[in-house]
């Protein structure tokens, strides 16, 4: 169960209070203020030790460790103490100041006309000081007991800001405080948005916090005692017309919830997944949208009281983003028979809108092997593809060899059939029995046959060369590397591409204007 | 296109094999026969074939070389000089086919003639057979008086080459002609003596560059005075050998002669300078009160050179160069071969042919084979000859531009391995 759960249905105000010795004081409220658990531990530090000197009557020491705790934390009951301490010890010039510093930093103190009587006095002491024939001053009178220090008292709401108020009990007399007012010898000291200082002086105080927002009123009583740092901090319970509701999704983290606020959203998103807050009770909808997902919208109902979980499935969209660059310029990009853009280093990567699943990728430019593959696309993410297009090789030769066959084979078949010919009219003659054995056609007849093998051998011979130049590919295949699926929000990961296909063990430079390396290829 | 291409590369593709040239050659149905060493140059420019009998004679340059005998009865052929002496034997006249003489099978009669000197050399009528016999027939005293009176004339030097030019033969029957003696002689197994026959006054001096004799029951002598434009006719077996007929037509006439018989019937192939050969029955001449024209009714068939797509060059081709005859097809008629020397085939130049045509005057030029070279310069159809060859009948001819002499041996219709 979480802290929230827990809060709620309990709706108890949790209460940490730390005190320390205080000297006599009234309550000196202090405007919000930021207070910095270091801080205010320095000057809790400083605050006991000037507690403890004050109770040894070394006023002076005793002020100056006031004097640090103020420096450490600037709440106005320092100052007070200090002031105190340098009084006690006939310090009066300083004493005076260090009231009027007071003044300053806390301008409505309750106790304003006791201070504005005790800096008249003091003004009057200093004034009897400087006559011909000074006033006499009574001694300080031991037998009273040490004032009183003021002590500080930290009032702190979850959430802040709530509206908060210290009242002090100043009849010992009086009944328990109510809410309901008519709370006589009470007297409230301070007042303010939490978090709220207030300088107390010792005494039983309430304090409390009206009904805010969808927050429950909180009251209770705190004892401070003199010389103290009281912090009080009270979570708020939540009123009972609410319900808490909490949202998550399985396949992504950060979708953004809108919470009766159809699209076009007009207002910020709810929060985030996943994130749980309470609502009024009643019946709501929701739009969880996150890139790459389908945009997800629920309607529920939800009671005074009840904590409501949806879990979303977002479902995936149905397409992905290719983005595709390559090593060469003037890349033309086809996937699926259709071209979608052509790639130029200048001009970044060819993105492409493409439904999910595999697709037939080509690629193809002047002077290169195309590529012409398969990839697969993520639904509703983004893959980067790396076109690495090899060089073409040159086939001027195996064209050369191809002419020259075809010439040669022309020739031999021009020859064969002059060889025919002689042999077909040297049969007639001899049909028609004129044919001598030494016609002279015969090595006429036996010179073209020979010249024709020649030519068909020759011819044969060159067109194996051709086809050996056509068929030997002494660059390697063009290939791709494909990246892993991000997110369409995310930046590409820097992750290692994957190299395909994997044809044979080679290693292969790859020289072009954008890249310089060695190629390692292997197949098994 | 496609289908094109690879018809035309699978019809190229057997030219792989080149060794196809060889095969075809093998067994080609042209035969050639080499030229032996002692005939000097001109190899096969005159040549004679008996159809009866495995032999043939070929001789080279006339005036210039000898001859060889080729006999086929055995493989590979033997073959035998024409004289006993090369350096002494030019030959001039013929050779023709002479049957069997002097104990020889195979023979053949020429006549040599004289060189720039004549000193120790023979002058007349030789023979010389497929088996090795060589023999001389005898010349009349009048003829070899004359010949060394010719042969020693003061002035003559080494301009006068006297001798047979032209030698004929028919069966038993001889004839030899000679223009530097204006006159013709016959010998004719029957009698002693060869028989003088002088040329007729109107002759003039080309008489008897050619003769022919005939076969058949009534012989014929022809007797051609080309430069005359005529053919003198004589009954070959005499006893009055005056002219029995006589032919001309303009231009030169009778340049070649040749005698055969058809079905013993006498006929007469004769050629002129215009690649015209008329081929006449001498039986159907009339009587030679004056020298005419052949009489349709004594035209067995006028054979022409004919041009086609194969042939072109009659104008000039020498068309009636040589003539022979034999029955190629077997058919009981003999075909007429003529020589053309100088035609172009396929575009080859001066291949020269031989075109052998059956005698029918009722169609026009039913040409039998068309026999050629394919090698230019060859002159196939300079001399021409039909012999038997493995019992088969073949033809012969020139093949100057090689030095051999080419046999045909698809010119018969005899089954042969050589005719596919």
């Amino acid at each position: 169960m979480s802290f929230l759960r827990r809060l709620f249905v309990t709706g108890l105000s949790c209460v940490l209070v730390i005190t320390v010795p205080n000297t006599p004081a009234r309550l000196l409220a202090q405007q919000p203020a930021p207070v910095s658990a270091e801080r205010l531990e320095k000057a809790r530090k400083h605050m006991e030790e000037g507690q403890s000197l004050y109770a040894q009557k070394r006023y002076l020491e005793a002020a100056q460790a006031f004097q640090l705790a103020y420096t450490a934390q600037p709440f106005a009951a320092f100052l007070f103490n200090e002031a105190v301490c340098y009084e006690k010890a006939g310090e009066l010039d300083r004493a005076l100041s260090t009231f009027k510093r007071y003044l300053i930093a806390e301008p409505n103190p309750p106790d304003s006309d006791n201070l504005k009587k005790r800096i008249q006095n003091l003004e009057a002491q200093i004034q009897a000081r400087h006559t011909p024939h000074p006033i006499p001053t009574s001694p300080p009178d031991e037998s009273k007991p040490p004032e009183a220090m003021h002590s500080l008292l930290i009032f702190e709401s979850n959430p802040p800001g709530a509206p908060a108020q210290i009242w002090q009990k100043v009849d010992p007399t009086a009944p328990a405080f109510s809410p309901d007012g008519g709370n006589q010898g009470w007297k409230m000291v301070s007042s303010g948005p939490t978090p709220l200082v207030a300088t107390l002086v010792p005494g039983r105080y309430h304090v409390s916090v009206e009904r805010w927002k969808a927050y429950n009123r909180s009251d209770d009583e705190v004892d401070v005692a003199t010389g103290r740092i009281v912090q009080y901090r009270t979570n708020l319970s939540q009123g009972e017309f609410m319900g808490f509701l909490r949202v998550t999704t399985e396949q992504v983290e950060g979708a953004r919830i809108f919470l009766d606020d159809p699209p076009p959203h007009q207002n910020k998103p709810w929060g985030v997944t996943p994130h749980g807050e309470l609502i009024p009770r009643g019946k709501h909808r929701i739009w969880i949208e996150a890139p790459g997902y389908e945009p997800y919208t629920e309607e529920f109902t939800i009671e005074t009281g009840q904590q409501k979980t949806l879990q979303a499935t977002l479902e995936r969209v149905g397409y992905g983003y290719l983005v595709i660059d390559g090593n060469a310029s003037a890349i033309k990009i086809s996937i699926d028979g259709e071209q979608v853009g052509i790639y130029h280093p200048d001009d970044g990567p060819v993105k492409s809108k493409v439904s999910k699943g595999t697709h037939k990728l080509r690629a193809e430019a002047e002077g290169k092997k195309p590529y012409e593959g398969e990839v697969e696309v993520p639904a509703g993410q983004s893959r980067e593809i790396h076109v690495v297009l090899s060089n073409r090789p040159g086939r001027g030769v195996a064209w050369g060899a191809a002419v020259f066959s075809a010439a040669t084979l022309g020739a031999g078949i021009y020859l064969g059939l002059q060889s025919n010919s002689i042999l077909s009219e040297m049969r007639s003659d001899r049909k028609a029995g004129h044919l001598a054995p030494d016609d002279e056609r015969i090595w006429q007849g036996k010179i073209y046959a020979i010249s024709a093998n020649a030519g068909f051998t020759a011819s044969f011979l060159l067109a194996g060369v051709a086809a050996y130049g056509f068929l030997r590919d002494p660059t390697p295949p063009s290939f791709v590397g494909v990246g892993d699926p991000y997110e369409f929000a995310d930046a590409p990961p820097a992750a290692k591409k994957h190299l395909r296909p994997v044809s044979s063990l080679r290693l292969t430079p790859l020289l072009s204007h954008q890249e310089r390396a060695l190629l390692l290829q292997g197949a098994f | 296109m496609r289908c094109h291409l690879a018809l035309v590369v699978l019809t190229a593709l057997p030219s792989c094999l080149w060794n196809r040239f060889d095969e075809e050659v093998v067994n080609a149905p042209i035969e050639l026969l080499d030229r032996p060493a002692w005939i000097l140059g001109g190899y096969s420019s005159v040549m004679a074939g008996d159809p009866e009998r495995d032999a043939l004679m070929v001789g080279g340059h006339p005036l210039l070389s000898s001859g060889v005998i080729f006999s086929f009865s055995k493989t590979p052929p033997t073959l035998h000089p024409a004289c006993d002496n090369q350096a002494r034997c030019r030959l001039l006249g013929g050779p023709v086919a002479a049957g069997d003489r002097a104990g020889g099978t195979g023979c053949f009669v020429y006549g040599v003639g004289a060189g720039p000197t004549g000193v120790g050399e023979e002058i007349g009528l030789l023979g010389g057979c497929a088996t090795g016999e060589l023999f001389k027939l005898p010349l009349p005293t009048k003829v070899r008086t004359l010949f060394v009176e010719k042969l020693f004339q003061p002035g003559a030097g080494a301009a006068i080459f006297p001798g047979l030019l032209s030698v004929a033969s028919a069966g038993r029957l001889l004839a030899a002609g000679s223009p530097d003696l204006s006159l013709v002689m016959i010998l004719d197994p029957s009698k002693d003596l060869p028989s003088e026959i002088p040329a007729p006054l109107e002759a003039d001096g080309s008489f008897a560059q050619s003769i022919a004799l005939t076969g058949g029951q009534d012989p014929v002598l022809a007797v051609g005075a080309p430069s005359q434009g005529r053919v003198y006719i004589f009954d070959a077996r005499g006893p009055d050998y005056t002219p029995r007929a006589c032919l001309r037509r303009p231009g030169a006439y009778g340049v070649v002669l040749h005698g055969f018989s058809d079905r013993g019937k006498p006929r007469l192939a004769i050629s002129d300078a215009s690649g015209i050969v008329d081929v006449v029955d001498p039986n159907k001449l009339p009587l030679a009160e004056s020298c005419t024209e052949a009489p349709k009714e004594a035209i067995v068939d006028t054979l022409r050179c004919v041009e086609d797509d194969k042939v072109t060059g009659c104008d000039g081709g020498a068309f009636g160069y040589a003539l022979a005859s034999a029955d190629l097809d077997d058919d009981g008629t003999p075909e007429v071969i003529v020589g053309a020397p100088g035609l172009n085939v396929r575009g080859v130049s001066n291949a020269g042919a031989l075109a052998i045509f059956r005698l029918d005057p009722t169609t026009d030029q039913p040409r039998y084979l068309f026999l050629s070279s394919s090698s230019a310069e060859e002159r196939v159809g300079s001399a021409v000859a039909a012999f038997r060859k493995d019992g088969r009948l073949v033809v012969a001819s020139s093949a100057l531009d090689k030095q051999k002499t080419a046999i045909f041996h698809c010119a018969g219709s005899s089954p042969s391995a050589r005719c596919n």
